[in-house]
């Protein structure tokens, strides 16, 4: 054939005792989450019926790895460590750690919230799931290759299709079940695309530039955009981007709420860590991601104004801020926009997710007109949740608005480089969103201060000091990444973040 | 036409069947095997450019995934299936359907 590469010529390297040990040191991260999987199943089997030791397990295993990568991204500065086991799999950088050390924290955060008694005990298959989410998540970031891809975006999705069946009612089932079909079906399609992929270029990695292989003359125009995008249905199908956003009302509205939190924010960012290497290598025209981004943004804003369901309502809100973050994509050259804007979805998404989990605890509520009047019962907790949604919606003084300031300020300058006309369309319309956003964000807080209770909610005082704690913790976060937001910068910025 | 485009051929075909019957059938067990159908045309897909491209045999070992990948969102699906029907005593997506789409 005449696709015959310049890798026919290069011998194979092979193996050695000594490459293999310095390529797993590079993977400590990830060797520290498998171990920890591999100890959890021993206690899972063991006659041990508590998860204190389960739940304590994988604190212990979680916190190094935190701190692995944060020393990764110390030492590794401008460099990359790019033929890990002698192959292009997998590229080590300090981006990259990154981006590891942000779901790392996350899950962590995660994992400190209350569980809904709905999930069957000892809970130890739960801490197993969601180790292997994150194993997934963090191999996703690393991955260089669409072998590695397919894997560890195989490795997210099977353990989120259990972790959505996990709670004991006939809807978790039904959600689970929708989203293996949608997810299965998604998949397939993306190892389709993958396969043509190598057919045309005769590579499968993110290196080099088979691209240019990509648009020769031997394919008709049409074949590299259908490649392309079946492949990229798989990715975006995971970060719930329009319109592969369908599965994500219905399992929001039915999973247990904790996982709703870890689903919005781990296989997401990391399926965005992911997107911009892709993108990059694509050289993907503005215009798609553009209007992918518009359209992402518009879906979700204009389907929640209508919600009932304060955890639907949030699926929908997490379809806008993809379409958001897609935004940041449009100038993938540089990355300290989306990491900033992905830092700050954190604090925020995670903050709002564990008042919806306290609330729906405490006192059974799910419905945004249930929450009127719990200002009077539990002030502190209301201003929390008056915070998160200010932020949320990307208002001043709150890091939401930063980010989307860093965010349309890009967009601006890329628009006064390129003059396209789409990039001030889709500077104008990010605008109207974020003001349609306000509508929504707002209803919650308005009506726990300015209605009265509904006489159904049984209404007696409780306190949590753990979900205080962690409020407190995130609603300061929130806030001080406003007024100092060169502290977040600073650290992104220490390291090269373009490619 | 020759063997390679014969055998691209029945990938095409293949997914396409696939798709066709995710689309049209409605039960969940009938869903899924579509779901395989396409997985298998990506594998011949695989197999054939694998013989295109011989350097590394990289066509042949991402085959060899994509089965594994198969019968773990197999198990993983049909343990799924095998709950809904526990509850609803069906596996018509019709029927379980009591979430507002």
């Amino acid at each position: 054939m005449q696709y015959s590469s310049e890798n026919m010529n290069t011998p194979i390297n092979w193996l050695t005792l000594e490459s293999v040990s310095d390529s797993l040191y590079w993977l400590l991260p990830e060797l520290l989450l498998t171990t920890l999987i591999l100890l959890l199943t021993i206690l899972i089997i063991s006659p041990v019926k508590s998860d204190k030791w389960q739940k304590g397990l994988v604190f212990f295993g979680i916190g190094p790895y935190v701190l692995v990568n944060g020393y990764f991204s110390y030492v590794l500065g401008e460099t990359q460590i790019q033929n890990l086991f002698n192959a292009d799999m997998l590229i080590v950088n300090a981006q990259a750690a990154k981006w590891k050390i942000l779901l790392g924290l996350s899950m962590l955060v995660v994992l400190l919230f209350p569980l809904p008694l709905t999930v069957k005990r000892p809970r130890g298959e739960y801490f197993l799931l969601l180790t292997g989410v994150l194993l997934g998540a963090s191999l996703l970031v690393i991955a260089n290759h669409f072998m590695m891809v397919l894997i560890s975006l195989e490795m997210i999705s099977l353990t989120s299709y259990l972790l959505t069946g996990l709670a004991r009612t006939r809807y978790s089932a039904e959600a689970a079940v929708k989203y293996f079909l949608f997810g299965a079906a998604a998949t397939a399609v993306m190892v389709y695309g993958v396969s043509w992929l190598y057919g045309i270029t005769g590579h499968v990695s993110l290196s080099g530039s088979e691209l240019a292989m990509l648009e020769n003359n031997f394919y008709p125009d049409w074949v590299p955009f259908l490649v392309v995008t079946l492949i990229s249905s798989g990715i975006l199908f995971k970060v719930a981007v329009a319109p592969w956003h369908i599965w994500v009302p219905d399992v929001y509205e039915q999973t247990p709420t904790p996982v709703v939190a870890m689903f919005s924010v781990i296989p997401k960012l990391a399926g965005f860590a992911f997107l911009i290497k892709w993108i990059t290598w694509l050289q993907w025209p503005v215009e798609e991601v553009a209007v992918l981004a518009v359209l992402t943004m518009s879906v979700g804003n204009f389907a929640a104004l209508r919600q009932v369901n304060v955890k639907r309502m949030m699926g929908y809100s997490s379809i806008a801020h993809s379409g958001f973050l897609m935004m940041a994509l449009l100038f993938p050259g540089d990355a300290s926009v989306l990491f900033f804007y992905a830092a700050v979805y954190i604090f925020m998404n995670l903050g709002a997710f564990l008042l919806i989990n306290y609330y729906e605890r405490m006192y059974r509520i799910q419905l945004i007109k249930e929450y009127d009047g719990f200002f009077r019962i539990s002030p502190l907790f209301g201003i929390y949740l008056v915070v998160f949604m200010v932020a949320l919606t990307g208002l001043p003084p709150t890091a939401g608005f930063t980010a989307k300031l860093f965010l349309f300020s890009g967009v601006l300058a890329q628009f006064q480089e390129s003059g396209s006309a789409l990039l001030m369309f889709t500077f104008v319309f990010g605008i109207i969103n974020a003001v349609v956003s306000f509508a929504y964000y707002v209803r919650i807080p308005y009506g726990m201060i300015f209605r009265d209770m509904h006489s159904s909610v049984n209404i007696f005082k409780k306190y949590s000091v753990l979900e205080n704690f962690l409020c407190l913790f995130l609603v300061l976060a929130v806030l001080l990444l406003f007024f100092k937001p060169e502290w977040l910068m600073g650290w992104i910025n220490n390291s090269s973040f373009a490619f | 036409m020759n063997e390679m485009q014969l055998l691209l051929g029945t990938g095409a075909f293949l997914f396409a069947a696939g798709l066709a019957v995710i689309v049209s059938k409605k039960n969940a067990v009938m869903v899924l095997m579509g779901i395989e159908l396409m997985l298998n045309a990506a594998n011949l897909n695989f197999i054939v450019f694998g013989r295109m491209h011989p350097e590394w045999h990289q066509g042949q070992f991402f085959a060899l995934f994509v089965i594994v990948l198969a019968a773990a969102e197999a198990a993983v699906g049909l343990a799924l299936i095998l709950r809904v029907y526990r509850y609803f005593r069906t596996v018509e997506l019709d029927k379980i359907n009591q979430m507002k789409g």
